[in-house]
């Protein structure tokens, strides 16, 4: 009654050609290097690799939620530079600004219910704690931060995306100045407002925030104010990144949330999705995106995915049984 | 000798050259650097089936959403093992009979997918139920339509967020059924979900009691990780006459060893019964 239902995954019936794999669609197309971030799991060990992010100098930041080495820094190449990090047992969210010349960054830790700046070397500059003066709030344990972005002023939004879904806006030196979103189906709320950025792509400051079970990216004025929607259907897009006029996100689940469906979504500078590496191809219907799906079993569960000068992608993977972040080499 | 020597000094210069172009296209990406992912190291997705329910009463259609380019879908509705040889779903097709559907995306390069396994069934809809029950509540993350949704003819997905799903982490559920006047039974089903990632395994055994007895069926613990499907779990019934019933469903005390969860209690979706 309760048959093995795997396919006949049949090697011996495969074409004996090797071919690269090339993955994504249109002017985004890459190959995979899933050996780039491959390192002794005895010595710097990942559990989650949860954001990656570029630095001034070119290196590739991680962090894993791994309290042996939170912080993970290696070349392009994939050669170990540097680790530190043993007080972020919920290390989430990684936001790499650079403030003066110094590279600064902004962990999220949904185990220490805090966002904690800190310098490129760890040394930490700043903790802010659970928001305490938002009426959505009785104790630390709502909050769950999972992502920061930072304006041109400094000024430093928080994504609450496992706890009350609020938006919280703070200035550079910690103090809150204003607090919106909240969970719901309203245009202006957030089921798992898990991912924010700054989007200056139009000349003005706009929010882009996911709205991770409802499949959509809301734009968002500074101010707190909605603007609109991008609907996604089938992406469930853990954080915008923008590079140049593109967004990239890493797409958790996808088609009907099941496990392991992940692939990469890339939109063009209208918000169109033009490229799904590992997914399937984008098809708009007067003007509205077909449900998106995975069709290659690539990757797991990708959390996030950051982009360097060359326009290669770095891929971390949530819930992946320890993988080493993937590099995509774009041809 | 000398054309031998002459001839091994080609063969090095060749090999030299081939050399030189393979570092040079290796930086772009020698179509032989292994560097990069293979496609045949590359598995395809399971293909995803479009339907409006597994459960119907007079016929259902079946699509599948497009695949990766140069796969085909092959199919059977035997029992048997789709292979490349299978017949190729294409389109819409459409069923007036219960089918047990099992489907595999094949691609000349890639590795083929996991199989799709449904069983879509025919059934009558009972309209002489008078009370339905359930003896335990649902979890609050899990908690369904309720009990009366267990007769609604709405099937679940392989999701198990939807709706349609009630799920339970307890070590019995039960279920009573109350019929307006006794009824003739031969087989009772119920349809339940297997995603060992997600911790929801199949029940370990399922009681039907009436006033005519009770009847047992038994299923095995599985020893090694199966793939994700929709299941229904059949119990004959052996056509007994009742006004009454208690379907009493008890899951496994815990997750077996060689999975990440052992020792936990693993989870027990069900979305339907199905009384014959």
């Amino acid at each position: 009654m309760i048959a093995a239902s795997f396919g006949a995954g049949g090697m011996n019936m495969l074409d004996s050609q090797s071919r690269d794999l090339i993955v994504g669609h249109g002017s985004h197309r890459y190959k995979v290097d899933v050996h780039w971030g491959r390192l002794d799991p005895g010595r710097v060990p990942v559990k989650d690799c949860h954001e990656m992010a570029v630095d001034s100098q070119g290196r590739i930041v991680l962090l894993t939620n791994h309290i042996r080495n939170n912080i993970i820094i290696y070349s392009k190449k994939g050669k170990l530079l540097q680790s530190w990090g043993t007080e972020y047992p919920g290390a989430h969210g990684l936001t790499l600004m650079n403030e003066g010349g110094e590279d600064m960054l902004y962990i999220t830790d949904t185990e220490r219910h805090e966002v904690i700046k800190t310098t490129i070397d760890g040394r930490v500059l700043m903790v802010l704690p659970y928001p305490a003066e938002v009426d959505a709030y009785e104790d630390a344990s709502q909050y769950l931060p999972t992502e920061t972005a930072i304006a041109a002023n400094g000024d430093i939004y928080i994504a609450d995306g496992y706890g009350q879904q609020c938006i919280l806006h703070y200035n550079a030196r910690g103090e809150l100045l204003n607090a919106f979103g909240g969970k719901g189906i309203e245009e202006d709320k957030f089921e798992n407002a898990h991912g924010i950025c700054i989007d200056t792509r139009s000349g003005k400051p706009e929010l882009l925030i996911t709205a991770r079970q409802q499949n959509k990216l809301k734009r968002f004025s500074p101010e707190g104010k909605w603007l609109a929607n991008i609907d996604l259907p089938g992406a469930y897009i853990c954080r915008p990144v923008i590079k140049g006029e593109h967004v990239y996100l890493a797409t958790i689940w996808s088609g009907d949330g099941a496990e392991n469906t992940g692939f990469i979504s890339i939109l063009d500078k209208n918000n169109r999705l033009i490229s799904a590496p590992g997914g399937n191809q984008p098809i708009y219907h007067q003007g509205n995106l077909s449900p998106m799906y995975q069709q290659l079993q690539l990757f797991k569960h990708p959390h996030d995915v950051c982009i360097d000068e060359d326009e290669n992608l770095y891929v971390a993977q949530w819930n992946a049984g320890h993988l080493y972040p993937f590099k995509l080499i774009r041809i | 000798m000398k054309a031998k020597h002459r001839g091994h000094s080609s063969i090095l210069f060749l090999q030299k050259i081939a050399l030189a172009v393979c570092s040079i296209v290796a930086l772009w990406g020698c179509s032989t650097n292994k560097t990069f992912s293979q496609e045949n190291d590359i598995r395809l997705s399971a293909p995803i089936p479009q339907y409006s329910s597994t459960l119907f009463e007079d016929s259902f259609c079946l699509s599948f959403a497009p695949g990766y380019p140069n796969s085909h879908i092959h199919f059977t509705t035997d029992g048997n093992m789709p292979s490349r040889k299978s017949a190729i779903f294409t389109g819409k097709q459409c069923f007036t009979q219960s089918i047990h559907l099992k489907a595999i995306s094949f691609h000349p390069h890639l590795q083929a997918s996991e199989m799709v396994e449904i069983d879509f069934l025919q059934v009558k809809r009972l309209e002489k139920v008078k009370a339905i029950s359930l003896l335990q509540e649902p979890s609050d993350s899990y908690p369904g339509g309720g009990a009366s949704s267990l007769f609604d003819l709405q099937k679940g997905s392989l999701n198990f967020r939807e709706k349609a799903w009630m799920g339970f982490d307890e070590k019995v559920v039960e279920i009573q059924l109350e019929f307006e006047k006794p009824q003739k039974l031969s087989q009772l089903s119920l349809s339940t979900l297997q995603d060992h990632g997600s911790w929801i395994f199949l029940p370990e055994k399922m009681e039907v009691i009436s006033q005519d007895g009770s009847v047992l069926s038994q299923w095995p613990i599985p020893q090694l990780a199966e793939a994700k499907r929709l299941a229904y779990l059949h119990v004959s019934l052996d056509e007994i006459e009742t006004q009454s019933l208690r379907i009493r469903i008890t899951n496994a005390d815990v997750i077996p060893d060689w999975h990440p969860g052992a020792g936990h209690r693993p989870w027990l979706f069900i979305d339907e019964v199905i009384l014959k």
